[in-house]
């Protein structure tokens, strides 16, 4: 999405919040208020020239974890309530520069103990740290395990939910749904450009989703069991996403995957609307000596398209608190299908002879089409401590080690290069705080 | 004579350990912990058709962090965070603080469905006793 549909999308959106919230004005004036705010100064800096996560490399960056925001919740009744939260944070639909983003505002309605209802713009129920993923203080790691947490592109639907609890003894249970539409980009890399089709570096997609999901957890004491089901339909901004790439044979052993519909082929099978199912299993588990395990697990499914974001991601994490301290070792991967893999290896290998009619935008466009499969096949080992200054902020270190199989998404490999068989080193810093 | 030594040792201590109880506006009913607990953590909203308010003393708190430790037993870091994630998930804010045990007493009897807690020793007539601690 350029800077001027973004802008203009923004000050549309912006208006349509900003009636919706002048006609509450009066309500909101005569309500209970409470504002807070929460923000991270955070640095990252890797051992690599290429970036990584689209912003950490070796020149360092504070734009990877930074952010700034603020709550207003206010209380009509005791029954009905309103919480507005924006922020100020890197852009994540261009490469440089921060936006205000309206994260929440929505309306809750709380008439027993076991329902909530929300209707507005809110944060859904996916991971366990989603919906508080911006506020660095309210969990252990100096950043999310970016294999899982990178899943659900998108965390905010305008939309409904409900929350339904019941208490049984010691456990607390929780259904939680939602449905509503978002709107996110989903960023590619491309190593090679072909002029003046495309160009190399980073392109934004703009994508509309319809999300639907349920959640239900188990807390007893100090743990936690959550799974979820979540159902999303998306279409892209630019038009229908490619379903396929299929293989075109010029001579026995030499043939080439159409990625562009103007090269010669059958044609680029596409479909207008994605189909996607996540699974997602959460487990907190307090040990003794104060320890606690922490693992998520989230496999999405594509349902109707051969190439696309079909991954199995996971972490397991072990901290322990010792006074202000809670160190902390991580292991996370994402993996995508296999078939995707193969196909990512054969489409970026794939090269016909230069005494085939346009060769060079033949090859190129393997290359393309390969980075616009989004292939994952990533592990990382994160060591790491956050350190409590006060009740209400923190400073957390963390050095991660990340390696890449057969390519990863999360690196920006340069031209004529590839992203696989990679190794970064991340170090970073950050602190956190609510006031 | 065992007195003079036993005062002069309890001198020594500093100051008397702090000794909360729980009470509520009148017509509440006795509470047990976990329900008190789950009031504080915002699990719970209302007892009996009755929509709970509960309210709290300040951070630091002496009777506060009494109050944590014999009733939710949380220490003042773990239930302020435990408020943080509430709130920055959109479920809730944490109870209203109020200054002093004075007025605590005043919204308590005031207010219906008024929760809060005092010390032992203050316990004013007019607010119903709903846990002490044993």
């Amino acid at each position: 999405m350029t800077d001027s549909r973004f802008m203009n999308d923004f000050r549309r959106r912006g208006r349509t919040w900003l009636i919706a919230i002048a006609l509450m004005a009066p309500a909101i004036a005569s309500a209970e208020l409470e504002i807070a705010g929460f923000g991270t100064l955070g640095g990252a800096v890797s051992d690599q020239d290429l970036d990584y996560l689209g912003n950490i490399s070796q020149d360092g960056t504070l734009n990877q974890d930074s952010v700034i925001g603020f709550q207003l919740d206010g209380r009509f009744t005791p029954a009905w309530s309103l919480t507005i939260q924006a922020k100020a944070a890197p852009s994540d639909h261009r490469e440089n520069g921060w936006d205000p983003k309206l994260t929440w505002a929505f309306v809750s309605w709380r008439p027993t103990n076991d329902l909530l209802l929300r209707v507005g713009k809110l944060r859904v129920p996916l991971m366990f740290y989603s919906a508080n993923s911006d506020v660095g203080i309210t969990y252990p790691f100096a950043r999310l395990p970016v294999e899982v947490y990178s899943v659900f592109p998108v965390t905010d639907v305008v939309g409904a939910a409900f929350s339904w609890s019941w208490l049984s003894g010691e456990s607390d249970w929780t259904l939680e749904g939602y449905g509503g539409h978002t709107h996110t980009d989903w960023r590619f890399y491309l190593r090679d450009g072909i002029p003046p089709l495309s160009s190399a570096g980073p392109l934004y997609v703009g994508v509309d989703a319809d999300m639907a999901g349920l959640v239900l957890t188990l807390r007893r004491r100090e743990n936690a069991f959550a799974v979820g089901l979540h159902l999303v339909e998306a279409s892209a901004n630019s038009g229908p996403f490619p379903s396929d790439y299929p293989y075109v044979s010029i001579a026995p052993g030499v043939g080439y995957y159409q990625t562009l519909p103007n090269l010669p082929g059958p044609g680029i099978p596409t479909v207008d609307i994605l189909k996607v199912d996540v699974l997602t299993l959460s487990l907190q588990i307090a040990l003794p000596k104060d320890l606690k395990l922490i693992g998520e697990y989230a496999h999405r499914r594509m349902e109707n398209a051969t190439i696309g974001i079909e991954t199995h991601a996971a972490y397991l994490g072990l901290l322990r608190t010792i006074d202000k301290w809670t160190p902390y070792v991580y292991v996370a991967g994402i993996r995508s299908d296999d078939d995707l893999l193969d196909l990512y290896e054969s489409m970026n290998g794939t090269r016909v002879p230069d005494s085939v009619p346009f060769a060079s935008l033949i090859n190129a466009s393997q290359r393309l089409g390969a980075d616009q499969l989004l292939p994952y096949d990533q592990t990382t080992v994160a060591l790491g401590t956050s350190y409590q200054v006060t009740p209400s902020s923190t400073l957390k270190a963390e050095w991660a080690h990340t390696r890449s199989g057969v390519a990863s998404s999360f690196m920006d490999a340069p031209t004529d290069e590839d992203s696989g068989d990679r190794a970064v080193n991340v170090f970073s810093l950050s602190y956190n705080l609510t006031f | 004579m065992r007195i003079l030594p036993t005062i002069l040792l309890l001198s020594t201590l500093g100051p008397a350990l702090a000794q909360p109880v729980v009470i509520g506006h009148a017509g509440l009913q006795p509470l047990d912990r976990k329900t008190l607990e789950r009031i504080y953590t915002g699990r719970i909203v209302e007892i009996g058709g009755v929509r709970v308010t509960p309210v709290n003393l300040p951070q630091g708190n002496e009777l506060r962090e009494a109050f944590l430790r014999h009733y939710l037993s949380q220490d003042e870091n773990k239930y302020t965070g435990y408020w943080t994630v509430r709130r920055y998930v959109g479920k809730g804010t944490p109870p209203p603080e109020l200054p002093s045990s004075a007025e605590v007493v005043e919204f308590v009897s005031k207010t219906e469905g008024a929760i809060g807690y005092v010390e032992s020793v203050e316990v004013p007539e007019g607010v119903q006793i709903l846990l002490r601690s044993p």
